[in-house]
């Protein structure tokens, strides 16, 4: 067990770790009294596998502004806690591999459909049946969208626009989608050919582990306002879509792991663990990197793109509605870096926030929201569990201040996969789940067992600190009627 | 050179949100072996992959843990490109003007969802508590892969 990490409580779901040796900045973790326990506990004989720890380390690395901040569902990862947020100044700051990850600009894609509750509940065995067949998911499932070495290209360069070009889904879904479905400064180059290889047959797939594709409902709506600029009606029907840059940013990520190595070196970074190498953001390696990083996030917001064309076919297929009237609400990604101004004891600062297992959420009146949410912020999509709920959540001036505008990203895992497996059975999980009204298809049933809900933090406690802390706010539940998983 | 088909010498470790292997084996090459086979592990029952197709390794690596990294990696990458899974590995290691290297074989086939009960996909092998050392009379690996 680790040793205790001295945590001060300073305010509602706040807590200090104050700066100690080698700390260039404070920690500051965001979560309930429960969830600081079990940080606590955690780590089973390893230390370094300890969310605290991993807090502690990214308060050492150079550049950082403010704090080290973990959100409420902040659970062990490596390198960066998952639901860890880093802000470094531009200018003296580094770009970490950590603080990214293999799933780049994984996130959610959130779809409305004009549908009630009460119309898909019949159709709901054929809607989960049709998109089960339609949504390639699941380990070796390969993509209907076959491209060649230059599309790869035109992918990383140009993300959901370039596979809108090619058919799937409309211009209008742009808008809707975090930096416009297109991050600026990608250049291919940067990325390895095995990277692309590998990616080959992988835009338009969900894949596996926790990856879902869910038809929801939106249970309640709890901030008016929100809801009304987002277009969520409460019984209302969504579809949610839970993937990333597939093997595309796993290869980046494995790739500049080795390469930041070098650059850490070259520029006498202290690494304290070998998942933060690093390199100077203004630096040749720095700039390359975010650059990889930039071609795996458009990877990610055209995978996303191309299978919310193929959602809609499904709905339009069983549920004979225009397609039109599916509409995107938003596309978040939750591990990305990211250039963005903050102010900073009352300046202006030009950053680079990492974010890993940590959505954006910028509050009322910031020009990145899209222009119908602008008044009251940009929606940020908060995956629960298979049998429980998700949220729709929107950033606040709290959050802007605090944590340089960033939200959770779901429940946060309790049981390793390995407990889950060993606690839970998969066929029973999906009876268990069919009970209380939701049905599963699943390319896996070990999957389901390391997916089951009882793995998994209550959301609600998640969602509660958030809210407890003022970095977030609820806008609306959502209760799952069907589940895809790889 | 050393062969392994086995999941024999391995465990599972827990962590929270991705999963720990632990190989352990006499040789430094039968643990190498043994880490491949728990990656595999972990997506497919790799008792049911027939050894019809080999795929050549060479990697090189500064530390032993760097090494096992390059091999793992070599062999998931091809998993997407060539739609690979393996069970049966064979590696010999070396050392020489400060360098590790490695010269592997790894037989498996094509997969196949019907037959090969696909599990959950690995993403990456992360560096996070990797290391291969001598313990005992033995060898053991051990890292953490994100899925």
């Amino acid at each position: 067990m680790m040793k205790h990490v001295e945590l001060q409580q300073v305010g509602p779901s706040e807590w200090l770790l104050a700066q100690s040796e080698g700390m260039r900045v404070p920690g500051r973790i965001f979560a309930d009294a429960e969830t600081i326990t079990q940080l606590q506990s955690d780590g089973a004989g390893r230390p370094e596998w300890s969310a605290l720890r991993q807090v502690r380390n990214v308060a050492c690395l150079p550049g950082i502004v403010g704090a080290s901040l973990a959100l409420p569902d902040v659970h062990p990862g490596y390198g960066f806690p998952i639901g860890g947020v880093g802000a470094f100044d531009v200018d003296e700051g580094v770009a970490v591999v950590g603080g990214v990850g293999f799933d780049i600009n994984c996130g959610v894609r959130m779809l409305s459909t004009p549908l009630e509750r009460e119309e898909v509940s019949p159709v709901i065995a054929r809607l989960g049946e049709d998109l089960y067949e339609t949504v390639p998911a699941g380990l070796g499932a390969k993509g209907k969208l076959r491209l060649s070495v230059a599309e790869i290209d035109q992918v990383l360069r140009d993300g959901a626009a370039y596979v809108i070009e090619r058919g799937y889904g409309s211009k209008e879904d742009l808008a809707f989608i975090e930096e416009s479905g297109r991050m600026e400064g990608a250049n291919p180059d940067t990325v390895s050919d095995l990277a692309k290889k590998r990616q080959f047959g992988q835009v338009g797939t969900l894949g596996s582990g926790n990856h879902y594709l869910e038809v929801q409902f939106v249970d309640e709506v709890l901030d008016e306002q929100a809801a009304n600029a987002y277009g969520l009606v409460s019984g209302r029907v969504v579809v949610s879509i839970h993937t990333g840059s597939r093997a595309l940013g796993h290869q980046i990520g494995q790739d500049y792991l080795k390469e930041m190595a070098v650059a850490s070196r070259k520029y006498e970074i202290p690494i304290v663990e070998r998942e933060l190498v690093c390199a100077p953001i203004r630096s040749p390696e720095g700039q390359r990197y975010l650059s990889a990083v930039a071609c795996g996030a458009n990877c990610a917001f055209a995978n996303r793109q191309t299978i919310a064309h193929l959602v809609r076919a499904s709905l339009v297929r069983v549920c004979g509605i225009d397609e039109a009237r599916i509409r995107t609400v938003y596309d978040i990604g939750h591990n990305n870096a990211k250039l963005e101004e903050h102010t900073v004891d009352g300046e202006r600062r030009r950053l680079l926030v990492h974010r890993k297992g940590a959505t954006r959420a910028f509050g009322p009146g910031c020009s990145e929201s899209p222009e119908p949410y602008r008044d009251v912020g940009h929606p940020t999509l908060v995956g629960g569990t298979m049998g429980t709920a998700s949220y729709v959540m929107r950033g606040t001036a709290v959050g802007m201040e605090r944590v340089f505008g960033s939200g959770i990203h779901g429940a946060g895992r309790a049981l390793s996969r390995k407990k889950a497996a060993k606690r839970y059975w998969g066929e029973t999980v999906i009876s268990d789940l069919a009970s209380s009204g939701i049905r599963v298809w699943a390319h896996s049933k070990r999957g389901i067992a390391e997916e089951a809900p009882g793995a998994y933090k209550d959301v609600e406690r998640v969602v509660a600190a958030a809210e407890d802390a003022g970095i977030n706010r609820a806008v609306a539940r959502l209760r799952p009627l069907a589940v895809i998983k790889g | 050179m050393t062969a392994s088909d086995g999941r024999s010498g391995v465990e599972y470790l827990d962590h929270t949100a991705d999963i720990g292997i632990r190989a352990c084996g006499p040789t430094l090459e039968s643990v190498f072996c043994r880490a491949a086979c728990a990656l595999f592990s972990l997506m497919v029952d790799v008792e049911k992959i027939e050894p019809t197709t080999q795929h050549e390794v060479n990697c090189r690596g500064e530390t032993l843990a760097d090494l096992l990294v390059e091999w793992m990696g070599d062999l998931l990458a091809q998993k997407d490109l060539s739609g690979l899974v393996f069970g049966r590995f064979e590696v010999g290691i070396s050392q020489g003007f400060g360098v590790w290297t490695l010269r592997g074989t790894a037989w498996g086939e094509g997969l196949d969802a019907a037959r090969h009960t696909p599990r959950t996909e690995v993403k990456g092998i992360t560096y996070l508590g990797l290391r291969v050392e001598q313990e005992g009379v033995g060898w053991v690996a051990e890292c953490v892969l994100d899925v």
